[in-house]
């Protein structure tokens, strides 16, 4: 059971006719996702990289059944994209696009509430590597030979220190059960608390890595969780120890400009949650092997 | 990548350069070629360590093993870091 996405996931690739969405498409083809369809408005009716394109995300769920969706559609209009996913009905959204303005996030966010919880979508990212779950089913953009299948969650809002940490596990013989990027961005769908509850409840994963950074609430929300609500082990990593207060480092939510935020201060919360921290990123695979 | 090579030694204190990228939507033979490209058009001075993992690897490996520039390589993530010291070591004996 995997818990975002697996083999029988119908995908419709939103955007599908650009050069970036062309490319990722035949890589989660090759690595075995169900992808059904693909949207490019304007383009309904035609075909691109051997799948059926359509105008609109509903018309490609009407005709393919498509349950999810990845977006590779430019900050401009990503956010209407989502919101397109939404109306669609689809149950889950992968958002890959980098520098989609905060504000619109805002709207995304608040218009995917008006929608009842039982039926609301689950976005992820948006700014992210995407999800896989080894040897079942890649929606997102990693590149898929690094993951062997196994028992480690991972949840990051780097995309390269989620590979970096899989494919040191994978040099111990130690597998992933799903990695889920949840993207850079201060303001994303899923958070890493999100992920942990599914984790919680996943058959197939028995420690769950968390791979945070400077900026926002999301690591000490999660480690509040870890501690009150989970029994599985968890794990962490912080980055940027070394980062200068109010600077952007890179992702748009990497900046430390509150109490709370900093690198040393999220490990603090860590520990004082009992959850281990990790200290150097190339320790990521003989830490956890130490684990299981 | 030139301009980041251009960025990184406008600081003298630089005395080896470390590139290493672990590519998802990024490419490594983009980076292999900005790379060959950047030390083939700068007078670059230090040790320059590579290190490439991810989409297109085999690919980047290669444009690297075939390029005339002077560059060591590494695989992880720890021997990048380890080789990329050992380079300036090596440096500053070699000119003391």
């Amino acid at each position: 059971m995997s818990i975002v996405i697996d083999e029988t996931t119908k995908v419709v690739v939103q955007g599908i006719t650009g050069r970036m969405a062309t490319f990722h498409t035949e890589e989660m083809v090759e690595y075995g996702t169900n992808v059904v369809a693909g949207t490019s408005p304007g383009k309904g009716e035609t075909e691109h990289a051997g799948l059926p394109v359509f105008d609109t995300v509903k018309n490609a769920v009407t005709e393919t059944g498509a349950e999810a969706s990845i977006v590779f559609v430019p900050p401009p209009f990503a956010a209407d994209a989502i919101m397109e996913a939404v109306d669609a009905g689809l149950r889950t959204c992968v958002c890959i696009t980098d520098g989609i303005p905060a504000q619109d996030m805002m709207k995304v966010k608040r218009y995917m509430r008006t929608k009842r919880v039982e039926r609301r979508m689950q976005l992820i990212g948006p700014n992210c590597a995407g999800v896989i779950s080894p040897d079942r089913a890649l929606l997102g953009i990693m590149p898929g030979h690094i993951y062997t299948s196994g028992p480690v969650g991972i949840i990051s809002r780097s995309g390269t220190l989620g590979y970096e940490a899989a494919s040191q596990l994978k040099e111990e013989g130690i597998g992933v059960s799903t990695s889920i990027g949840i993207g850079g961005d201060p303001i994303n769908g899923s958070s890493f608390k999100d992920h942990l509850q599914a984790f919680e409840q996943d058959p197939d994963t028995s420690i769950v890595l968390l791979i945070g950074e400077i900026g926002g609430p999301q690591e000490a929300e999660a480690a509040e969780f870890a501690r009150d609500h989970m029994h599985k082990k968890v794990v962490a990593y912080i980055a940027g120890l070394s980062a200068p207060k109010g600077r952007t480092m890179g992702h748009a939510g990497a900046i430390v400009t509150g109490s709370g935020e900093s690198a040393a201060e999220k490990i603090e919360i860590m520990r004082e949650c009992r959850i281990p921290v990790i200290e150097r990123p190339s320790d990521f695979g003989a830490a956890i092997a130490k684990m299981i | 990548m030139a301009k980041a090579f251009r960025l990184v030694l406008s600081d003298d204190r630089v005395e080896a350069i470390l590139v290493n990228v672990f590519a998802g939507i990024n490419r490594c033979d983009w980076v292999a070629e900005g790379v060959v490209k950047a030390m083939t058009e700068l007078e670059v001075g230090v040790p320059v360590v590579v290190r490439l993992a991810g989409t297109n690897v085999e690919e980047g490996r290669r444009i690297l093993a075939e390029s005339d520039v002077e560059l060591t390589t590494a695989e992880t993530l720890a021997e990048a870091g380890a080789r990329a010291v050992a380079s300036v070591s090596r440096e500053a004996l070699r000119e003391g």
